[in-house]
């Protein structure tokens, strides 16, 4: 794993810090695509390591690797394109998790990846696998569940998708 | 070691009920989806009901470039008016758009002779029973003379009924003056145009009033 000394503290360079402890240094100019690092730069945190408590080392991986694949000079359309599409086919845990570390990190392009490939992947599954997925238990009475299925019974026609992935 | 692994899978619980409490997010995800998966999703729980809900107010104000106006929609059915204008002419034609099952079924040509006018198209919804909906096209018929054409005050309602293969006229009615027919509004089984004056065409007799 690309863990650091956080000796260093080049001008150039970022540290980041995932909540479990891991440490990971990255060019500035990569690292600001992300608006809340951008700030924290601007503010003069860039010094020491930037602790990201609410990014697990896993999530922070992927982030990184995105940072770096879409501010990277080297690479192409295709090879971004590529890329994305490689990406979003993670488990939907992990495109979750990353969804949740793009809002907190502020990075739009990757935000909108995820809830489009959450989107995608969602869209054909029964409201109980999408409960589980979200880990939601439903709210509603049985009267209340009864009334929205009659209400748009073509809605829940067809061949669903019960898999929670 | 043990420890690191309970604390990352804690981690990942909770980046997922972060998700689902926060609406803002939720709706960055629910924005992405097709109509028909949103009225499936009202069922996951409140929240999502009440977000998807208000999201609805969306539907009605798409607009797709200049040509196609969505004049009405209902549960994910949308009414869609193609428009082409020439210097004589404004051509109008209907689509209905399933944006559920992303469908669309186009209307029958309408004119009869090239110098009626299209007033407008309607759609009446019926969740409960197939095939769902029918279709209101309202136009004002016309007469020429001596080379010259002339609107007549006379309006003619004709319906479309899925897999029928053209418009069936079901009445005539003369409106008074200046009434305009660009937004119906279906009401108490009927199609309800409301302006200085209303004029109402019943669902079931198909009658004007």
């Amino acid at each position: 794993m690309a863990e650091a000394s956080s000796s260093i503290t080049e001008k150039f360079f970022l540290t980041l810090k995932s909540s479990d402890g891991d440490e990971f240094v990255l060019e500035e100019s990569i690292a600001i695509q992300s608006i809340t690092i951008k700030n924290m730069v601007e503010d003069g945190c860039s010094s020491s390591v930037i602790p990201l408590s609410k990014v697990d080392t896993e999530t922070l991986i992927k982030v990184i690797e995105y940072m770096k694949m879409h501010s990277s000079t080297s690479s192409n359309e295709e090879e971004i394109e590529n890329f994305d599409k490689k990406f979003v086919s993670n488990s939907i845990n992990t495109i979750l998790n990353i969804l949740e570390a793009a809002n907190f990190l502020d990075i739009n392009n990757l935000l909108e990846l995820c809830a489009e490939a959450v989107a995608n992947r969602i869209k054909n599954k029964t409201p109980e696998a999408v409960r589980k997925i979200f880990n939601i238990t439903s709210d509603f009475t049985p009267e209340e569940e009864a009334e929205i299925r009659n209400e748009t019974p073509w809605a829940f026609e067809g061949n669903l998708d019960h898999s929670l992935d | 070691m043990a420890k690191n692994h309970i604390d990352k899978r804690l981690a990942v619980t909770a980046a997922v009920d972060v998700i689902a409490g926060n609406a803002d997010l939720l709706s960055e995800i629910l924005l992405r989806l097709p109509a028909r998966s949103l009225i499936k999703f009202t069922l996951v729980c409140k929240l999502w009901f009440s977000i998807i809900n208000s999201m609805q107010f969306r539907w009605l104000q798409i607009y797709i470039g200049d040509a196609i106006k969505v004049t009405q929609s209902c549960n994910g059915l949308m009414m869609c008016v193609i428009s082409s204008k020439t210097e004589v002419f404004e051509l109008k034609l209907g689509i209905v758009y399933n944006s559920a099952k992303n469908e669309y079924h186009k209307l029958p040509n309408p004119y009869v002779m090239y110098y009626e006018v299209v007033y407008g198209y309607n759609l009446i919804f019926d969740p409960s029973e197939p095939p769902y909906y029918k279709a209101l096209c309202i136009k004002r018929l016309g007469t020429t003379f001596k080379g010259h054409f002339f609107g007549t005050s006379d309006f003619e309602v004709s319906v479309y009924v899925p897999g029928n293969e053209s418009l069936r006229s079901c009445c005539r009615f003369s409106p008074p003056y200046g009434m305009r027919f660009d937004s119906g509004v279906f009401w108490n089984s009927g199609i309800h145009w409301i302006g200085e004056y209303s004029v109402y065409v019943d669902a079931k007799s198909e009658k004007s009033l």
